[in-house]
């Protein structure tokens, strides 16, 4: 947005590829003659969408709104940082759609998205990288909705024993994020303390 | 009012914008260019998103906030 800063840190913008990966191998199960092109023109369009909105929403908005009232306070910065990600984990609670174990992992999951690409937006000052990596992300794992069941169906199907298992393999598969995050917000913290003394 | 109050009060309101965009049913009717139930959904879902990301410019640019949104 503001061609001012330079892009800095570019290589945090490519931590979550191991995600990615990890989408992509899940692939191998789908039936690709179900899937036509449109609809995944459709979803791509759609995903992006919903990382541009969802950036610009929580980090451009919420997040600047946050750093600018309250930057100078100790530990201001990841305050408003765990702020934003907290309300951003909480929106995603609203969909209802993956039942009581589902919603709170999309919650604790999208909290921890929020912390790293929060961060990760103070270190390299460009939100479009960030939006594009966040809307690739979706896509990679809603690409199965192209070709199977829907959500609804699928959980219904799972008992609790399962959905408890995936939770905590989600929840574990994303932790590497919130702790990048962290890590990167407590150098943010270390810069400003400096900066402050000079 | 306090600083805080405000802040998180323009905060809910924002939430609750982006919660009664999202929950609004489909903005294309069915058999909309021929699209597929799933099809119109998204691209509903994708409309609400170019809405969205509408407003966080305005706002953004309206709280001079380009400074902090980088």
């Amino acid at each position: 947005m503001n061609s001012d800063k330079p892009w800095t840190n570019i290589h945090l913008v490519f931590v979550p590829s191991y995600l990615f990966l990890f989408g992509i191998f899940q692939w191998d199960s789908l039936d690709f003659n179900k899937i036509d092109l449109w609809s995944v023109v459709i979803l791509v369009g759609y995903c992006l969408s919903t990382g541009f909105s969802e950036e610009l929403l929580f980090r451009g908005l919420i997040n600047s709104l946050l750093l600018q009232k309250f930057f100078n306070l100790k530990n201001g910065v990841i305050k408003c940082i765990l702020a934003s990600s907290f309300d951003f984990g909480l929106v995603h609670l609203f969909k209802f759609d993956k039942g009581v174990v589902g919603e709170l992992t999309q919650v604790i999951y999208a909290f921890f998205y929020g912390v790293f690409y929060g961060a990760i937006l103070l270190r390299t000052n460009k939100i479009i990288p960030i939006a594009i990596i966040h809307g690739l992300n979706n896509f990679v794992f809603q690409f199965d909705l192209l070709s199977t069941e829907t959500t609804e169906a699928v959980i219904e199907s799972q008992g609790l024993v399962s959905q408890l298992t995936g939770a905590m393999f989600t929840t574990l598969l994303t932790l590497p994020l919130f702790i990048v995050g962290l890590y990167h917000l407590r150098i943010i913290e270390r810069e400003k303390k400096k900066t402050n003394l000079i | 009012m306090s600083s805080i109050q405000k802040v998180i009060l323009f905060c809910l309101s924002i939430l609750a914008l982006a919660l009664l965009i999202k929950s609004t049913p489909n903005v294309f009717p069915s058999g909309f260019f021929k699209l597929g139930e799933d099809e119109i959904h998204l691209l509903s879902r994708l409309f609400k998103n170019v809405i969205i990301i509408s407003l966080s410019w305005i706002g953004i640019y309206k709280l001079a906030l380009n400074n902090f949104a980088a």
